[in-house]
């Protein structure tokens, strides 16, 4: 067993000890920005870890090719991809809400997140709430959805 | 080396796992979205250890297009999202 064999075997479990830590902090992490910022910092530090212990293992020019091009695409699409999740639900409105709050508990660990959820839920009930995403959103409230002045009828 | 990939496969079984229980489990559809991109991230690392195994670089054209779906599939997903923002 060669030096290079090593240090690429060390790379390999390098690269699947991150990944398998992004996938612990997906299911583990209480909000959508903790988990989008904690999956997608594994996405390329542990692709480029990984190619680079393939490319040590394999080493043909053709593969290497193939390796740097996998990594120049990782390293370009993960954060666009993780600022269009996030873009998309600061739009909807629903960025700082704990959406499973029975993962880790955040009594104590960050307090401003359940005041601003209970804000929030406290103040717009009409406003979108995180499980209303792919649930029925119609608000018995304002069943049309564009406020009260269409409901209230003639002048 | 045979301990180094099949150690690194059981780590990828774990993340693919928990990625799984999310995309399962996760209230909205934004929280989906990021499981799933986790767990196409794992899919190319299984991909590009599978030719660390064979010696072959014909399974890494797969990488390349499981990489670049992952990516047209979680933005694609963010940009077509209705925002409810009034």
């Amino acid at each position: 067993m060669r030096l290079i064999d090593v240090i690429a075997g060390t790379l390999l479990i390098l690269g699947a000890l991150l990944s398998m830590m992004a996938g612990i902090a997906v299911l583990r992490f209480p909000d959508l920005m903790a988990r989008t910022h904690a999956a997608t910092k594994p996405q390329v530090l542990g692709t480029i870890v990984l190619m680079t212990g393939v490319g040590l293992r394999i080493g043909s020019a053709s593969v290497i090719g193939l390796l740097i091009l996998i990594v120049v695409l990782q390293c370009f699409t993960a954060p666009i991809s993780a600022h269009l999740v996030v873009r998309a639900a600061y739009r909807r409105d629903v960025l700082g809400q704990v959406t499973d709050p029975n993962d880790i508990t955040h009594k104590g660990v960050s307090p401003g997140v359940s005041v601003t959820s209970a804000e929030r839920r406290s103040h717009g009930a009409s406003r979108a709430s995180a499980d209303e995403i792919d649930g029925p959103p119609i608000d018995p409230a304002d069943a049309t959805g564009y406020g009260p002045s269409v409901v209230s009828g003639p002048e | 080396m045979t301990v180094v990939y099949y150690s690194a496969g059981a780590l990828f079984g774990v993340g693919a796992i928990c990625a799984v229980l999310r995309l399962l489990r996760g209230p909205s559809i934004l929280d989906r979205a990021v499981a799933l991109d986790v767990l196409l991230s794992v899919v190319v690392g299984v991909v590009v250890l599978l030719a660390a195994v064979d010696g072959s670089a014909t399974t890494l054209v797969i990488a390349v297009v499981v990489a670049l779906l992952g990516f047209i599939s979680s933005s694609g997903l963010a940009k077509l999202l209705p925002s409810e923002r009034q």
